[in-house]
């Protein structure tokens, strides 16, 4: 049993090391201003499984180095996802969004909601979920004293649980509405043609451009529905789009700097 | 009978004569070792090659039961193990007071010679539940081809070798009337017919063409062949997925194994069209002669041409599109109500028979508040004509917001057994589209939205904040996670519950005396025994403890008092087993006398006693849970 708890954590302890290691090097090769292997490593932790803001806002800033803004911005929108109050992310994905060709807003919920869900948007979904389990257990273990406590602070034991239950039950609310939310996506070609259709032969009806943020109503056939802040509808093709919520899909470089070129 | 020779040579050994006649035994055991009995027989032709020619080997494996031959590895030349032709003779062998099925085996294998030198070629099988291993044969590679040429030789489909010798003794059968088969007798081995649905169509009509090849089902004759003949000249129809049956047709001739190959063609041009014949020529049918060898005879069979009329189409109506067979139209709407700008799918599902790719999509409709794609074809079962299936899927993408309708789109096809033309529909839709109520298909130029908005941000330095690289935890995700967030959400209201079960149950006990006395009652019981016991009387302990577990369960408060009757008439009036009650009685009295007598028992009736007490208890328990 020991010797299997070591080898458990060994492998732990080395696991660790090999991410840490991978994400020095990309570190290292950015310093050294080359960004491509930069984001390489950085892609392949991401690949991985890694989910980690840092880990975002250091691919974001190769990739607005290596001249690709619309992946900056996602990732900057991914690192801020995890860790609302990420400063960093925060300046940066200000300073690239003003390099934009626009900087054209997220579409938001209406101001009711908003207002009515305060509190749940300057939290990530990780910290939603973890406070609403926390309550969920606490409220039980209450419950559980219930009827082992004395008959006077019995009411007290009640009433702080059914609280925590409830609190428990706001947080999951917040998490599944966080969760059923349309992804956002930000455009990460220069400019994407929308149509009124999912098809080549569709006219198109507006353009998007590198860093506009939209919000991916549908995915069909490598066709995204979009909605922009204006409510406006309409089809981008999917490689021409990244959503920035999980599962994080990779980017084909290739493709976007052809695109790019074009 | 040389197995019965070789009983008896046995029965002989045991008689322990052996001694007296070793040469008679070295002859037996030679005729045994050296395969002469073998029922497998090898043989390799031609026996000498070159290096990279080909040569052929013959394997017969006789017996009741026999397993496929098996080659042992030669370093010089390669056989290939699957044989190129397979053939198989039963026979029937009398002996005295017996009889047996003889199965003989013929297989014949292709080989090539790697390496210069004289090689062995052995091969074994299961006969009869044992194996066997084939004699050898040799076979001699040189450097150059011996002339001629093996290779020369020509290709006809697996040609069977007439044996030096007949190796076991056996005749090939012969013919019914025991005379050598006639070439008339032979040609009715094979006949091959073609025959056509129709005899006139119209064009695009779907019709059946069907080949069908009779070989006479005889153990007398097989026909040399391993695959069948490739069809005639198709070219002038279309054609759609072969269909082929096997089966025995019996006729005045005798059975025959019927091959049936069904074409489903559909003519592409008017006029007469003729399908050409089925050509079996050059095919080889071995029989056995008078002599009982396997001879080849040459036949050469084919269909007769058949010739076609093919009609051209009256004059098409509109939305005719080219489908001509028998149809039938299902159509489907994905959404009635739907937003400005979000396509919904009109479907046309169309079913038949008839040749699939004149199955076209109609022509899309236009409306003045969508935008309707081009045509596009999801799914469809196209293979078997008879049965096809084609969706035609139209994406509309509403622009204007109102309640519209989606009209019946027309497909005409034409049907060939009426000789006419026939319309289908789809169904009509309404549609209510909502949104805003500007119109928005005036498109919007590059550049932005006639409604952008725009966000000012105030940046904190202009330049890109550096890297972040201390501090960092990276871990992949486990894959565990949601199994245990999950666990966490269930198990703390599942714990909490049981916990609140548990304190019900303990305050419903704390309110409930003689419920919790009947629940505690043999806890309680075997408390006071051992307390009693600790005393150094166990006769009163037993009588004590039992008294109270009895009073307990039944729910009498002070039990000190009870004698033995009462504790007898206490269970007789809870309809308690009358032997268990009788028991309780005997082992109460006992006590009862022990105690009376003022003696002290030994250890053995103590430890009697005690045993006792718990076996009652015990019984008592299972009848008052």
């Amino acid at each position: 049993m020991i010797i299997r708890c070591f080898y458990i954590l060994l492998y732990i302890s080395m696991t660790g090391s090999i991410y840490d290691q991978s994400f020095m090097e990309g570190n290292d090769a950015y310093y050294k201003n080359d960004f491509s292997t930069a984001i390489l490593k950085y892609e392949k932790l991401i690949e991985s499984g890694i989910e980690n803001p840092a880990l975002f806002y250091n691919l974001g800033n190769a990739y607005y180095h290596s001249g690709n803004k619309g992946l900056a911005i996602a990732n900057y929108e991914r690192a801020l996802d995890l860790n609302p109050s990420f400063k960093m992310a925060k300046d940066n994905l200000n300073k690239v969004l003003n390099e934009t060709k626009r900087n054209l807003a997220i579409p938001d919920e209406s101001l009711w909601w908003k207002y009515l869900f305060i509190w749940h948007y300057g939290l990530s979904s990780q910290w939603t979920w973890s406070i609403c389990l926390i309550f969920w257990i606490t409220g039980w273990v209450l419950f559980a004293f219930l009827m082992w406590v004395k008959k006077e602070v019995k009411k007290y034991f009640f009433v702080l649980g059914s609280i925590c239950l409830f609190v428990s039950i706001v947080f999951f609310t917040s998490g599944i509405i966080k969760k059923m939310t349309p992804p956002l996506g930000v455009i990460i070609v220069s400019e994407s043609p929308v149509r009124i259709a999912p098809s080549d032969n569709s006219p198109s009806r507006f353009e998007l451009f590198e860093g506009d943020r939209v919000r991916v109503e549908r995915e069909d056939n490598g066709w995204a529905l979009i909605l922009t802040v204006d409510k406006e509808r309409g089809w981008v093709k999917g490689n021409e789009i990244l959503i920035w919520k999980p599962p994080y899909r990779k980017v084909e470089l290739n493709h976007i700097n052809n695109k790019k070129e074009s | 009978m040389n197995l019965k020779f070789i009983k008896n040579k046995n029965s002989f050994i045991k008689n322990g004569k052996l001694s007296n006649h070793p040469l008679l035994f070295l002859f037996l055991l030679s005729s045994i070792c050296l395969g002469d009995n073998s029922p497998i027989q090898i043989q390799v032709e031609p026996s000498e090659v070159g290096v990279g020619d080909t040569f052929e080997i013959i394997v017969n494996v006789q017996g009741s039961n026999t397993g496929e031959p098996v080659f042992n590895p030669s370093d010089g030349v390669q056989i290939i193990p699957q044989p190129f032709y397979s053939g198989t003779s039963t026979q029937m062998q009398f002996g005295p007071g017996q009889s047996r099925i003889i199965t003989t085996k013929e297989r014949h294998y292709r080989g090539s010679a790697i390496k210069e030198g004289v090689w062995t070629i052995t091969a074994s099988a299961d006969v009869d539940g044992k194996q066997y291993v084939s004699p050898e044969a040799r076979i001699k590679v040189s450097a150059t081809s011996p002339s001629p040429s093996p290779q020369a030789a020509p290709q006809t489909p697996s040609t069977p070798q007439r044996q030096p010798q007949n190796p076991f003794g056996r005749r090939g059968p012969s013919t019914s009337s025991g005379q050598r088969a006639t070439n008339a007798q032979l040609d009715k081995i094979l006949i091959v017919e073609s025959e056509l649905s129709k005899k006139i169509v119209y064009q695009g009509e779907v019709l059946a063409l069907t080949f069908r090849a009779k070989i006479l089902d005889s153990p007398q004759f097989s026909l040399q062949t391993s695959s069948l003949p490739d069809l005639p000249n198709l070219d002038n129809f279309y054609m759609g997925k072969i269909q082929q049956n096997n089966r025995i047709e019996n006729t005045s001739d005798g059975a025959y194994r019927l091959i049936e190959l069904i074409v489903p063609v559909c003519p592409k041009s008017v006029g007469t069209l003729t399908v050409g014949s089925w050509d079996w020529s050059n095919t080889y049918v071995k029989y056995y002669n008078n002599w009982g060898w396997p001879d080849l005879y040459q036949i050469s069979k084919s269909s007769k041409p058949l010739n076609l009329e093919v009609r051209a189409l009256p004059p098409s109506p509109d939305n005719y599109y080219g489908a001509i067979g028998k149809y039938t139209l299902t159509s489907n709407l994905s959404q009635t109500e739907v937003n400005v700008g979000t396509p919904i799918y009109l479907s046309m599902t169309i079913r038949g028979s008839g040749y699939p790719e004149f199955v076209r999509a109609p022509a899309k409709p236009s409306f003045d508040w969508a935008y309707v794609s081009d045509p596009e074809i999801i799914s469809g079962n196209l293979e078997t004509w008879d049965n096809i299936e084609k969706t035609i899927r139209f994406s509309i993408t509403p622009i204007k917001p109102g309640n519209y309708q989606v009209p019946s789109i027309l497909y005409t096809y034409f049907n060939p057994q009426i000789g006419q033309y026939a319309t289908l529909r789809t169904d009509t839709f309404p549609i209510k589209v909502t949104g805003d109520a500007k119109e928005i298909d005036n498109l919007i130029t590059a550049g932005g939205t006639p409604r952008i908005e725009t966000k000012s941000v105030e940046l904190t330095s202009n330049d890109l904040l550096p890297l972040v690289t201390e501090g960092i935890y990276l871990k992949p995700v486990s894959p565990y996670r949601k199994g245990a967030i999950f666990a966490m959400f269930i198990l703390p209201p599942f714990l909490s519950l049981l916990s609140i079960g548990f304190g019900l149950r303990k305050e419903y006990l704390q309110n409930n005396p003689m419920y919790r006395r009947k629940i505690f009652a043999y806890a309680n019981a075997v408390e006071k025994f051992n307390g009693l016991k600790a005393g150094g009387n166990i006769a009163n302990a037993v009588e004590q403890a039992l008294k109270q577990y009895i009073g307990d369960v039944i729910g009498i408060h002070n039990t000190s008092g009870l004698t033995t009757d009462d504790v007898e008439n206490l269970m007789k009036d809870k309809n308690i087993d009358r032997e268990l009650v009788k028991k309780v009685g005997k082992i109460l009295k006992t006590c009862e006398r022990i105690r009376y007598s003022g003696e002290k028992i030994s250890t053995v009736d103590e430890k009697g006693l005690e045993e006792g007490f718990y076996s009652l208890i015990e019984e008592l328990r299972k009848i008052f849970k």
